[in-house]
């Protein structure tokens, strides 16, 4: 065996031998094929032979948040949810073709006020208002946009834009997205179970943001917070 | 409204240009394919590390796999042809703090209990040389696990050096890049942990009847 790094001369004979025993632990053999193929779904592996949706095994951490049972109303006491039911994210209009947002984008331009957006005050009525969303029960403008969302996940995954709710309370301001797509983004970083149910955390471009589904239909919760409470706020919302 | 789409400039892209969808931009593609033939060689040196730090090899994976992701975000801080082993490193080492300490979780290094604080004594009393006159025959009847645990219970900067150095076969410049501390730290930190080790791995020894016990006189 060679060493890179041989013991010194002076060096005592008992610590050269616990060099050349610690050695040993590095030629030790590890299995690295199932963290690899966890890294290439994680990383939008382009050389990756797997369909999206393939069933490949989530991965990351999982937090079992037993102590976030409770509902969102612990959160802050103030809440001010705003609620677009269009938006405008570019000063030409759109072509007949959809146009096609990227999720952190969407929350960039909430968060610096870009689209007019509307505001309510909890939790409890972001629920009606994406309900009410759901269900064509607003008025929508003439000029409303027909959006797609884009995932933010490395494979372009896109979705029917059906709700979008922004969340105010004195906190870093927090963007909710309810979409509607035949493929859900790619499970992938923290992984945050609450009462059963799996979100799904990653940053891009600086925007956090957490994600879960439920059959065709996946909610993504963007903001400056952390995992556990975008985890929360997603729990609280029935999309 | 799509992304703007900057032009390439340098090999490895910025992070929130390597994470869109790699169908957008080839070079992208290429940045990644660049990160992967460098960092995927060095997985088996992080895992193996990563599972001496948590004794658990899914936590392990967990660490390694965070480690990757910000290695990726990140990888506009990393200078292509410098030391991506001792960079990762680095990283994982960070990442470790972060992801265990930061949760409270019980993080194996130096145990408190008095037994662990007796076992762990200055180089002053560092078992006799006479005692362990055959040491790598001593060191052989040890498995890798109890080699291990000691390892665990060893200071963090301690440990990490013997990590690095002994295990990982990093030399001492690139452990003293990782770790941040000059060449000189790096070379006495390794001589008492090792020296520590020893400390930590006589009373085990003795137990097991691979040693006597000193003779009064």
């Amino acid at each position: 065996m060679t060493h890179r790094n041989p013991p010194e001369p002076q060096q005592p004979e008992q610590d050269a031998a616990i060099t050349r025993r610690l050695a040993r632990l590095g030629h030790k053999a590890v299995e690295t094929e199932d963290l690899k193929r966890r890294l290439d779904t994680a990383l939008g592996g382009i050389d990756h032979d797997e369909p999206v949706g393939s069933g490949l095994t989530s991965y990351s951490r999982s937090y079992r948040l037993t102590r976030w049972l409770q509902p969102a109303a612990g959160l802050a006491a103030i809440v001010a949810v705003v609620i677009t039911l269009l938006f405008a994210f570019s000063t030409n209009p759109p072509t007949a073709s959809a146009a096609v947002v990227r999720l952190s984008d969407l929350h960039r331009q909430v968060e610096i006020g870009g689209w007019n957006i509307p505001a309510v005050a909890s939790l409890d009525a972001v629920n009606e208002v994406i309900a009410q969303q759901r269900a064509g029960g607003v008025d929508l403008p003439d000029d409303i946009l027909e959006v797609r969302v884009q995932s933010c996940c490395l494979v372009d995954v896109q979705g029917d834009l059906l709700a979008l709710a922004v969340l105010q309370d004195g906190e870093p301001t927090v963007s909710f997205v309810v979409a509607q797509s035949e493929e859900f983004a790619h499970e992938m970083g923290t992984v945050i179970e609450i009462d059963g149910r799996r979100f799904f955390g990653h940053e891009l471009s600086g925007v956090r943001m957490m994600m879960a589904n439920d059959q065709d239909r996946w909610i993504c919760v963007m903001g400056d917070r952390s995992y556990e409470a975008l985890a929360q706020l997603a729990a609280g919302v029935r999309f | 409204m799509v992304g703007n789409q900057t032009a390439p400039t340098q090999r490895l892209r910025k992070v929130n240009d390597l994470l869109r969808t790699t169908n957008d931009d080839p070079d992208q593609a290429e940045g990644l394919r660049t990160f992967k033939a460098e960092a995927w060689p060095l997985l088996p040196s992080l895992l193996r590390v990563a599972v001496i730090l948590t004794h658990d090899p899914d936590r392990a994976e967990d660490l390694v796999q965070e480690t990757m992701m910000r290695g990726f975000r990140h990888i506009a801080t990393y200078r292509p042809g410098t030391n991506m082993k001792a960079w990762l490193m680095t990283i994982l080492r960070r990442t470790h703090i972060d992801l265990y300490r930061r949760d409270k979780r019980r993080v194996p290094t130096v145990s408190y209990e008095p037994r662990a604080l007796a076992a762990i004594a200055p180089a002053d009393d560092a078992p006799s040389p006479a005692d362990w006159s055959e040491p790598d025959e001593l060191l052989d009847r040890f498995d890798d696990a109890s080699i291990e645990a000691a390892l665990r219970r060893l200071p963090d900067p301690m440990r990490w050096v013997l990590l690095l150095v002994d295990i990982e076969q990093m030399t001492v410049a690139e452990a003293a890049v990782s770790l941040d501390v000059p060449v000189g730290t790096v070379k006495s930190r390794a001589s008492r942990a090792r020296t520590r080790l020893r400390v930590l791995l006589d009373p085990v020894a003795r137990e097991r009847g691979w040693l006597h016990e000193p003779q009064g006189g």
